[in-house]
């Protein structure tokens, strides 16, 4: 059924003729289509106009209009970030929001669409894209919108204006975390020719590096989780993607990568053969034991396994379905008996023997290097450094971390396809082992296959489904049911939320006194300028809060309403009834609004001029508007403040 | 609460100020601040149980179509002094959803159909203005109005077909606009109720006047009875 607005829509279009011309409804001044939008309100209008405005109701009420928006305001996209990026008469300044809506205009066009805008924009007189990049806060510039917006920019203004941003100037010897960032991804879109030239000079880059953000502004402690996964290898039952990557990480680099071999073989061991865990019953502790063993093999056998591990993680989330019957006949059969029977012995002396050769090989490298870096084992013939200096596994894991976030933040595609090649050894790994299995248990064939979300292991020539893991279930699962992670996952969250709270009231108490002061300046500025204005006018009246007029100033009969502006001057609206009618301030609607609330107040001089306006008002002449502003104050700009006066002529 | 000698001193400011011929008021702004003052003083008359309600309700409607009559006629003008730029634009801001809704639930209250009639007459382009925007469903309810004080009851249920989820005082409206269009008596105490709960979540005082003068309440009642009495609203 058509909503209500809906119909009302219809039944306006269907019958406008017989309204067109009303009998006793008389415009004395009918007005045509004027500036801004909305100005003339067809049906379809209005519904644009509701929609641009964020409204919900209509948004989730009325269907999508037949007619693109863009055909319904009189502002083209191009002209609305304009319009945002303007300093205009009664707006001062480019807000963090302006920025932001800008960006997201731009960046919700098509490619075409986009480098048309971006070109119409960098070709006028006003910097539209400069400002937009100036006033961008944090959370726009680490968007992937601002990077598409600004990749459609001529590389040599991207230089220019990452060269700006972190330049210092005339008393502003900072570059924030914002401008550091947006530099560098100014930046990143130059074509590599253009970059090295830019980067010659070492200083840009130099400065954009001091000043990224930092600690909790990346995303959280990938460094740590590297570093976490370098040093404890398989001794973490909870690995993330990063302790995984760094894992494979240091066992690419030699040395480090066999005492890293050892360290997992014993984690695979102790979780195999561990009395309480008995990990010998659960066919991923054979998996993992296996991709250890793989894991010897230098280069290659370290990416399997550290991959080997990521699946691992994911089939210890429980989404695993084994076909029926066939693990428990394999185990009852063929591994219950050998581990029982055989194995704990030899295990029991592997591991220690594998731990008499670390200790070993600790005590050797100690001997041989004894100002080298303490707590290091291994076999130091192995060692292929340059120089001969043994760095240390902390040491080397730091590299391995910096190596990583560097990869990272470089080279996107590159990691990209390394990673589909890991993914791609590691089937092929896993094709292998579960060749050995299953001829171990007599089946003909197997098959891997990946099916949307599922990865499904086939067994038998009938293509009988021998494990299906749905990757999605397994990450959800992972998280859910580990206790651990749940439980420090609620603590992490409940403690942001502490801190965010503090922050924002110790963060509002510091901005109410920032606000004050610069509402005093506002009122400071006023008095000047409307003595300039206006020499020899009376101060009738100062306000107080909000709902009042600033200043009321009388001079030959005639009062002068004075608004006064502090900081980023922007008129805003009220709300002037009830359930959210609201009206623009510098609107005739909103000044009555104010004054009838100034006319019901117990302060009596705020009633007495409030209704002495309101007679005024009455008589065209006899009272003027004025809004003064300071602009937007910064103190490391070259104008700190920027004063203005406005006259808005009462009708 | 505001003592009965405060609200004196106030229904005599704002009564000084009324014309004693709406007609007569020049332009939108005089037009419109003519039409907040009746409604004000109204709210004022009758807190302190005074007689002349319906006068003021009168005089509230005719005003508010005047605000429409006027609408746009005068200039909005915003000139920056230091470089010279000026703006201008009709001020339309007066001439908004609320300002007809209010304007015909005073003419309904005070039995001024003619007023009421013409009102009815106001093209919903002229309802809308950007200067002073508004949720549709105060739309909804302005057109709702409109159908009803012209007695076209099977416009009004077309109107309210949809089960309302605003909790505003217009979504209140609009369930008693249906109950009024399927030949039901309109609830007045749950009127009452959200029109003084939305008040005050705009942030009103309970004892402002237009709160206390409960408008909604009032020019609904007036458009039951006057169908139940057989009469045309």
């Amino acid at each position: 059924m058509p909503s209500a607005l809906a119909i009302l829509m219809q039944e306006w279009e269907a019958d406008r003729p017989a309204r067109d011309r009303p009998a006793s409804y008389r415009r004395q001044h009918p007005t045509g289509p004027t500036t801004g939008i909305g100005a003339s309100f067809g049906p379809q209008r209005l519904l644009a106009l509701q929609r641009l405005a964020g409204n919900r109701a209509v948004v989730s009420r009325i269907p999508p209009p037949e007619l693109a928006l863009g055909q319904m305001m009189h502002k083209s996209p191009v002209e609305e970030v304009k319009s945002l990026l303007e300093y205009g008469v009664v707006d001062w300044a480019v807000t963090d929001d302006d920025a932001r809506r800008a960006c997201q205009i731009l960046a919700d066009m098509s490619p075409m669409d986009l480098a048309k805008a971006v070109a119409t924009l960098d070709s006028s007189s006003t910097p539209y894209l400069e400002r937009m990049v100036d006033n961008a806060p944090y959370a726009l510039v680490r968007t992937p919108g601002f990077a598409k917006v600004v990749s459609q920019r001529q590389a040599a203004r991207n230089v220019a204006l990452a060269k700006q941003l972190v330049s210092y100037k005339f008393l502003d010897w900072e570059v924030t975390p914002p401008e550091a960032l947006a530099a560098q991804t100014l930046l990143d879109s130059v074509p590599e020719g253009d970059k090295k030239d830019a980067l010659a000079e070492g200083w840009l880059q130099k400065r954009i590096q001091e000043n990224l953000p930092q600690g909790d502004d990346y995303e959280t402690g990938i460094g740590e989780q590297l570093l976490d996964g370098a040093l404890q290898g398989d001794f973490n039952e909870d690995p993330t993607f990063w302790n995984v990557v760094s894992q494979i990480g240091v066992g690419l680099v030699p040395y480090a990568g066999q005492v890293a071999d050892i360290r997992d073989l014993l984690a695979a061991i102790d979780e195999m053969f561990d009395e309480k865990k008995q990990g010998y019953k659960k066919v991923t502790s054979w998996i993992n034991l296996v991709l250890v063993l793989v894991g010897f093999v230098p280069g290659i056998g370290d990416l399997i396994k550290g991959l080997g591990k990521a699946a691992m993680k994911a089939v210890k989330g429980a989404a695993i379905k084994v076909g029926r019957g066939l693990w428990d006949k394999a185990f009852r059969h063929l591994v219950e008996p050998l581990i029982k029977h055989l194995l704990p012995d030899v295990v029991v002396k592997a591991k220690a023997r594998l731990r008499e050769l670390l200790e070993a090989r600790a005590k050797k490298l100690a001997a041989e290097h004894p100002n080298g870096p303490q707590g290091v084992s291994g076999d130091a013939s192995k060692v292929d450094v340059p120089g001969g200096a043994v760095p240390s596994i902390a040491e080397l894991s730091k590299a391995t971390d910096e190596a990583f976030v560097e990869a990272a933040k470089g080279a996107p595609r590159r990691t990209g396809r390394v990673i589909s090649e890991l993914v791609h050894d590691a089937m092929e790994a896993l094709k292998a082992w579960a060749g050995n299995v299953y001829k171990e248990l007599e089946f003909i064939r197997f098959d891997v296959e990946v099916k949307g979300d599922d990865l499904i292991l086939y067994g038998i020539s009938s293509k009988y489904p021998l494990i299906r893991a749905n990757i999605k279930t397994i990450k959800r699962d992972i998280v859910q049911k580990t206790d651990f992670i749940m439980r420090q996952l609620k603590e992490r969250d409940k403690l942001l939320k502490a801190a965010r709270a503090a922050a924002d009231d110790v963060a509002g108490a510091i901005r109410k006194e920032a606000i004050d002061i610069s509402e005093g300046l506002g009122e400071h500025i006023a008095n000047i300028l409307i003595k300039r204005e206006l020499p020899g006018a009376k101060l009738l009246f100062t306000g107080s809060g909000s709902g009042t007029l600033d200043k009321v100033f009388e001079l030959g009969g005639v009062l002068h309403v004075v608004e006064a502006k502090g900081g980023a001057g922007r008129l805003g609206s009220r709300e002037i009834a009830a359930a959210g009618q609201r009206a623009e301030q510098g609107s005739a609607a909103y000044l009555v609004s104010v004054l009838n609330n100034m006319a019901l107040s117990t302060d009596k001089a705020e009633a007495e001029i409030a209704n002495q306006l309101l007679k005024k008002l009455k008589q065209p002449g006899s009272v003027r508007m004025w809004v003064t502003s300071t602009g937007k104050l910064n103190i490391n700009a070259a104008e700190p403040l920027t004063v203005k006066l406005i006259e808005v002529a009462i009708p | 609460m505001t003592d009965a000698a405060t609200r004196r001193q106030q229904l005599n400011a704002v009564r000084g100020r009324l014309s004693n011929n709406v007609t007569a008021v020049a332009g939108a702004l005089a037009a419109y601040i003519e039409f907040t003052d009746a409604l004000t003083a109204a709210g004022l008359s009758q807190a302190l149980g005074e007689d002349g309600v319906p006068d003021l309700l009168r005089h509230a409607g005719r005003a508010g179509l005047l605000v429409f009559e006027t609408r746009g006629s005068q200039d909005l003008v915003v000139t920056d002094l230091d470089t010279g730029e000026t703006i201008r634009k009709p001020d339309t801001s007066a001439a908004n959803p609320t300002t007809v809704v209010q304007a015909l639930l005073a003419a309904l209250a005070s039995g001024d159909t003619e007023t009421a009639a013409s009102l009815a007459e106001v093209p919903p382009e002229d309802l809308q203005t950007d200067q002073a925007p508004a949720p549709p469903v105060i739309l909804v309810v302005a057109t709702a109005l409109q159908r009803a004080a012209v007695g076209d009851r099977a416009s009004v249920r077309r109107l309210t077909a949809d089960p309302v989820r605003d909790a505003s005082i217009y979504g209140e409206m609009l369930r008693q606009l249906d109950r009024w269009a399927r030949g039901d008596a309109v609830d007045v105490d749950q009127l009452r109720h959200a029109d003084t709960a939305s008040w005050l979540d705009a942030g009103y005082a309970a004892d402002d006047p237009i709160v206390l003068l409960g408008l909604p309440a009032l020019g609904l009642s007036a458009l039951s009875l006057s169908e139940r009495s057989g009469q045309q609203p």
